[in-house]
């Protein structure tokens, strides 16, 4: 005889393993603070790239400014806000990539604790 | 209004039950239109200007993830601006990489609206989007790939309206004047920076506005949406001489209220005069409790006419086959 409710049961957790399950199981191999450095750690990566990228397109839209004033230009000045605008920047990226990933793992941990719970109420079924 | 709400019912329980067929026939007409919008407008590279393989490619993209079509497009788009100049194609990979690195690779699934955002553009409804975006996504940061489908438009607009003076440069002009032609365009472009501003503040209101815990949530997020972005375009309009017409703006506000109306009418459409409140309690809890039901048409009974004969038997039947 076939449990109707087993079967619901069983449906609904192999859904959801396809959908979003994924993604919650690989967050979950890690503590929390793990996960948290390894996506610091991405985005500043990430950050740094694309800062490089920003600064050389804005480099080559200004060649011309940037070629008459190559003698007059104070290196030290430009170097400095160069790296002080990098650190602003890099400063809210991470603190977006912090709150960002802090809110995906609570949210994995929630979802993998009822995921659980259901599978420990398949077990009894 | 019955037969509309029928309709939809019955739409929506064959979308249901054909779920594979029906997702793999809008993923392959999104990316046709996609692909022919790009050869359309940046057709640079002959090969590519086919027919066959835009509709090999729609099929493809059918059984394929939706980022497949999003993918696909920026190495299409590439491809077409390394044929006009290999420094614009340079410049096209930095940003697609800039905006891959800050945002979609946090969130796979979501570059759908950054590839229908140019699509709108040249279709000349861009005021759409946010509405779309607004209403679907279950996300305010949805916003972000709105703008980054203007900042392509736009990009992919200036590299159209200069390509004879970036195809024919003598060879005296470096691939870095090239590059530094095609940025200096974006950079300094004002109407992109209105509009992507426009766009992203009207998609957050949409967003915010119909999750609020009131009345006509859907609607009154229309309205409010519709407002800001009109401000802020004509705001645009008058600050910076942009050169949007007015008119255009109210058309692409008409179209837009059809969109969205079509939208609240799949996605969301609640019977607010059958509101029911109900308050109780628990040993923990006080519960106030709203429920808006949804607007449906209860499905027609049908009903089978018995004609009832009187009890016959098989001796009558053989009595008046022999009688005849």
């Amino acid at each position: 005889m076939i449990n109707e409710e087993k079967v619901i049961l069983m449906t609904k957790l192999q859904t959801y393993e396809d959908k979003n399950g994924k993604k919650v199981f690989s967050i979950l191999k890690y503590f929390r603070s793990d996960y948290i450095s390894l996506q610091l750690l991405k985005g500043f990566v990430a950050i740094t790239l694309c800062f490089g990228i920003i600064m050389g397109l804005w480099m080559l839209s200004h060649m011309e400014d940037i070629l008459s004033s190559l003698n007059t230009m104070d290196y030290g000045a430009f170097v400095m806000l160069v790296v002080g605008r990098y650190g602003v920047v890099l400063l809210i990226y991470l603190l977006l990539v912090y709150i960002y990933s802090a809110i995906t793992y609570t949210k994995a941990r929630r979802e993998g604790r009822r995921y659980h719970k259901n599978l420990k109420l398949l077990k009894k079924m | 209004m019955t037969a509309m709400i029928e309709l939809r019912d019955r739409l929506k329980a064959f979308a249901g039950v054909y779920e594979v067929y029906v997702l793999g026939i809008v993923k392959a007409a999104a990316a046709f239109v996609i692909f022919n919008c790009i050869n359309g407008e940046i057709g640079y590279m002959e090969r590519l200007n086919s027919v066959t393989l835009v509709l090999v490619l729609s099929l493809v993209s059918a059984l394929l993830p939706v980022d497949f079509i999003s993918l696909a497009a920026a190495v299409f788009v590439l491809m077409h601006l390394f044929a006009l100049s290999p420094a614009v194609a340079a410049v096209g990979a930095c940003i697609f990489a800039v905006m891959y690195l800050i945002y979609f690779r946090f969130t796979p699934g979501r570059g759908y609206f950054a590839v229908l955002t140019p699509v709108s553009y040249i279709w000349h409804i861009p005021c759409v989007m946010p509405f779309v975006a607004g209403y679907m996504d279950k996300s305010p940061s949805s916003g972000v790939p709105v703008v980054c489908g203007t900042v392509i438009y736009y990009f992919l607009k200036g590299v159209k309206e200069n390509a004879v003076s970036l195809s024919t440069m003598d060879d005296k002009d470096s691939l870095v004047s090239k590059m530094s032609d095609t940025v200096s365009q974006l950079v300094g472009n004002r109407e992109m920076l209105t509009m992507a501003c426009v766009m992203l503040v009207t998609t957050v209101t949409v967003w915010f506005i119909r999750r609020l815990k009131v009345d006509y949530a859907w609607y009154i997020a229309f309205a409010v949406g519709a407002t800001v972005e009109l401000v802020g375009m004509i705001l645009g309009n008058i600050r910076f001489a942009l050169g949007i017409s007015i008119l255009g703006m109210f058309i692409q506000i008409i179209l837009s209220a059809v969109v969205s109306f079509l939208l609240m009418f799949f996605l969301f459409n609640l019977d607010y005069e059958r509101t029911e409140r109900v308050q109780f309690e628990d040993d923990e809890y006080y519960y106030f409790v709203k429920a808006v039901p949804k607007v449906y048409v209860a499905k027609g009974q049908k009903k089978v006419k018995k004609f009832a004969v009187e009890n016959v038997t098989k001796d009558d039947v053989i009595k008046d086959f022999e009688e005849e």
